[in-house]
């Protein structure tokens, strides 16, 4: 369905047509990033670019906002042909950017994020006026925090002190008071909640109606239907098709994204796992018993059994990082033991926890999981130096034999073992970091959000990763905050809210085949948010 | 900036408002120290001793002040000391060959703050880290004195104005024109942090520079200005130097780029950048200067001094954050 041709069509500085990016191409250090490229988007409408991790969304993205410069290839603004060589101009050509990671200074307050760099909101009077009147801003952007949630009162405190959430929220606000017209979203649903998720839709189709153009990354397939009007597909680098939303399904998206084999292979939500093997007579062998840390885990007790993997579902804020980091040793807490095999453990040091045999792949990745100047080797190793040791010297021959291993094992995509673990794509990254829990030889895994800003296909792969590892006599805790993927993973959920356990749910596989994916889904969504009454 | 949250936050009561001061601990030590001294040593509140104490922190102020700015946009200038030092020649220097006496303070203006333009280009443009940068400065500013001054003091341009502008001599009363300086420059300072675009550039760049890029900053002319900042107030605190000592030693300026360090950091500025402000600027400088003064006074051994001085550093250092947390504390307590 390529229409490259329908699209010279429509003539330059008609109304409708606000971009039109021709040939592009991009080349990073003898690699081809882009490879005439192609995106065309009319005023009004949200446009879905997708793509498998590392197919050059970003680079596109990049290049849109002045973050780096095409090597080849034209940019038609409106009509007329612009050079976006700073994020100044894309700026006051008035195309701003929702980046994936999320770009929030901590020092400053939630009312100076929202304004750094946005002269049309800091100027009152003459462009050049260097003062800026937080007073007045406040004013100028309240109605539209207020509708994101960001109180009055919040607006003046350092952006620091919130969580992902809040922090995605300034952002989307940051980008909505400068009225753009053309707002480009990088995946701005990740980490956000279900309800949050269909807030932000409600604001995209409303943005879409003022007749700003949207061109929105998501690696969340389902989400594209019903919302987007067309999509540029990207596969290595090249455009490899432009296409109505309407009429596809997704299936369709997936092959063109990936090829037809592809699609086969990639579960549908809801779809059944495979039926895993009866609990009950296994052995225990982690209890958690009254944790309690103040105004954040309030009496929370729970067991893991050998082989089983247990889903921690709940609401940002529910406490479901604050209970494994405890576990881990990484936050302190005010009372609660932990037995490992019917012993009690003190675990005062994720060190010990590590040495115990529990090991964690960190949720946000980019900030507590990678070492970015680390080679992928050396990240494999780090846990555990003491696996390649060789007469008591670190041995390099060792380490890259243990990386090879691994990127045989779990099928790692990378040119070589001695990248830079920043160069991978992310669900390679997350492939290294699993890797490096593997290589302590733990009894547990604990993976919070393992597959946040992972492409479909990494996602398949992470998942059968997970159950695989189950299969072997592993226990696992997931923590995820789609619940689908929740529901599909875990044998057992227990659902957090508010720093308490607040509900159960064993069984879950058969629970599913019993009664239905959707009456599961209904009862965990309805645990997890019940207002207190 | 954390300081705005404490400004703003109208539901907090003024007694709340001090003791939530990140800078409330250190105030509270030097209030101490000073009582201490006037009961025990007669000699301390003095009017020459308290003219001493003012007019040598003077000239750790300027240097704080701009080490504050560089601080807070994620930099670091070494260089000041040398810089005091190569424009307090070339004050002294051009008054002593007849030139004019405006002409040789702009010159001196002019020179300081070219030097911190070419720290902030060797730092933004070249990508030389800061520390190697502004290291590679100070030596070629200290050698660059030597060489002129063939390491003879500078001597011979002390006039009837220069007293006045080193302090020496009062306008009114206690008050001296260096005192109006640092006033004037402070209130400068505290408004563009506060109240200006390029204010809050500065801590954006210093906080997180990819961020800020993101966001439509221009990094590297953010870096750069900090640096001529500093440049510049580094060459006031020259001109007012020389006017004080009264002679130029070419090594005058050894040392004041950690003393400029020490007095921002006690302050309550990060090595990490994004954080930083006025009033701790002047307060880290007080606390330098005091502390010197109080050691000269009690007549600790010279060896000592450099100790006791570290010491009061690392001291300084954690009553500052044990006052943001006990700050926070109080907060959460009102809170909820």
């Amino acid at each position: 369905m390529r229409d490259g041709a329908h699209a010279e069509n429509s003539l330059p500085g008609a109304s409708s047509q606000i971009l039109k990016m021709a040939h592009i191409s991009k080349r990073y250090q003898g690699v081809q990033a882009l490879d005439n490229v192609e995106l065309n988007l009319k005023t009004g409408e949200i446009h879905a670019l997708l793509g498998g991790n590392g197919a050059g969304k970003s680079t596109l993205l990049k290049i849109l906002s002045g973050l780096t410069t095409p090597d080849e290839g034209s940019i038609l603004f409106q009509g007329a042909p612009v050079s976006i060589d700073t994020p100044r101009i894309a700026q006051e050509l008035g195309i701003s950017m929702i980046h994936q990671e999320l770009s929030i200074i901590p020092d400053l307050s939630i009312l100076e994020n929202i304004c750094l760099g946005q002269d049309s909101l800091i100027t009152q009077r003459t462009k050049w006026t260097p003062w800026v009147n937080r007073r007045e801003i406040a004013k100028k952007v309240r109605s539209v925090a207020t509708e994101f949630g960001i109180t009055e009162d919040e607006l003046w405190r350092p952006a620091g002190e919130f969580g992902a959430l809040k922090k995605r929220a300034v952002e989307i606000v940051r980008s909505l008071v400068v009225q753009p017209k053309i707002l480009i979203l990088d995946e701005p649903t990740s980490g956000l909640e279900e309800h949050e998720k269909e807030l932000l839709f409600e604001h995209m189709r409303s943005l879409q109606r003022l007749g700003v153009a949207l061109i929105w990354v998501t690696h969340h397939l389902d989400e594209v239907f019903g919302l987007a009007d067309t999509a540029t597909i990207m596969r290595d680098g090249q455009s490899v098709a432009h296409t109505q939303i309407k009429g596809l399904n997704l299936n369709d998206l997936i092959s063109l994204m990936f090829g037809s084999e592809a699609a086969a292979l990639i579960e549908q939500p809801g779809s059944k796992k495979k039926s895993s093997n009866k609990n009950s007579n296994r052995s225990k062998i982690l209890d958690v018993v009254q944790f309690k840390r103040a105004g954040i885990l309030k009496d929370i007790s729970f067991s893991l059994a050998e082989g089983e993997i247990l889903g921690i579902a709940g609401l940002a804020g529910a406490g479901r990082t604050e209970l494994v980091r405890a576990i881990m040793g990484i936050d302190k807490i005010d009372s609660g033991t932990v037995n490992f095999f019917g012993e009690e453990k003190k675990i005062s040091h994720p060190k010990k926890a590590y040495d115990l045999g529990i090991a964690m792949v960190p949720e946000d990745r980019k900030v507590l999981g990678i070492l970015s100047e680390f080679s992928l080797e050396k990240s494999i190793s780090i846990s555990k130096l003491s696996s390649i040791v060789k007469s008591g010297f670190l041995n390099s021959k060792n380490e890259r034999d243990l990386a090879s291993n691994y990127i045989r094992k779990l099928s790692i995509k990378t040119p070589n073992s001695g990248e830079k673990i920043r160069n991978l794509s992310g669900g390679n990254q997350q492939k290294v970091i699993i890797s490096r829990c593997l290589n302590t030889n733990p009894k547990i895994l604990i993976f919070d959000e393992p597959t946040q800003g992972i492409d479909v296909a990494s996602k398949v792969e992470v998942h059968k990763l997970i159950r695989d590892l189950a299969g072997e006599g592993k226990s696992v805790i997931v923590i995820a905050s789609e619940i689908s993927e929740l529901i599909r993973l875990s044998d057992r959920i227990i659902i957090l809210r508010e720093g308490s356990l607040v509900g159960e749910i064993e069984e879950v596989p058969e629970k599913i085949e019993l009664n239905g994916y959707e009456n599961v889904e209904r009862d965990i969504l309805q645990k997890i948010s019940r207002l207190k009454s | 900036m954390a300081l705005n949250y404490t400004k703003i936050s109208k539901n907090t009561s003024l007694q709340n408002r001090i003791v939530q001061d990140p800078s409330f601990g250190i105030i509270a030590l030097l209030l101490f120290a000073i009582i201490l001294m006037t009961i025990l040593e007669p000699s301390f509140a003095t009017s020459g001793n308290v003219t001493n104490i003012v007019n040598a922190m003077m000239t750790v102020s300027f240097l704080a002040l701009g080490m504050t700015i560089v601080l807070i946009a994620g930099g670091l200038d070494l260089s000041v000391g040398s810089t005091m030092a190569v424009t307090a020649g070339v004050a002294g220097k051009f008054i002593s060959y007849g030139i004019d006496m405006k002409v040789a303070f702009i010159c001196a203006l002019a020179i300081g703050t070219g030097i911190g333009v070419i720290n902030g280009l060797l730092v933004t443009k070249l990508g030389i880290p800061d520390f190697i940068a502004t290291l590679a400065m100070l030596g070629i500013g200290q050698g660059v004195i030597l060489l002129w001054t063939q390491g003879v003091p500078i001597l011979d341009y002390m006039n009837e104005t220069y007293y006045y502008i080193g302090g020496l001599k009062k306008i009114v009363g206690p008050i001296s024109i260096p005192m109006i300086v640092v006033v004037v420059v402070s209130i400068a300072l505290a408004i563009i942090l506060k109240r200006t675009k390029f204010g809050l550039n500065l801590y954006a760049v210093g906080s997180s520079p990819f961020s800020a890029r993101n966001s439509g900053v221009n990094v590297d002319l953010i870096k750069i200005s900090a640096y001529a900042i500093s440049g510049f107030l580094a060459a006031i605190a020259g001109i007012h130097i020389a006017g004080r000592t009264t002679t130029i030693p070419p090594l005058i300026g050894k040392g004041y780029e950690i003393s400029a360090i020490a007095a921002a950091v006690i302050g309550g500025a990060s090595l990490l950048g994004g954080k930083g402000r006025v009033i701790g600027a002047l307060i880290g400088a007080l606390t330098l200067t005091l502390t010197r003064n109080i050691i000269n006074l009690v007549g600790i051994e010279s060896s000592w001094q450099a100790i006791v001085t570290g010491s009061v550093l690392v001291g300084a250092v954690l009553a500052n954050r044990a006052s943001g947390e006990f700050g926070k504390k109080l907060n959460r307590r009102i809170r909820t």
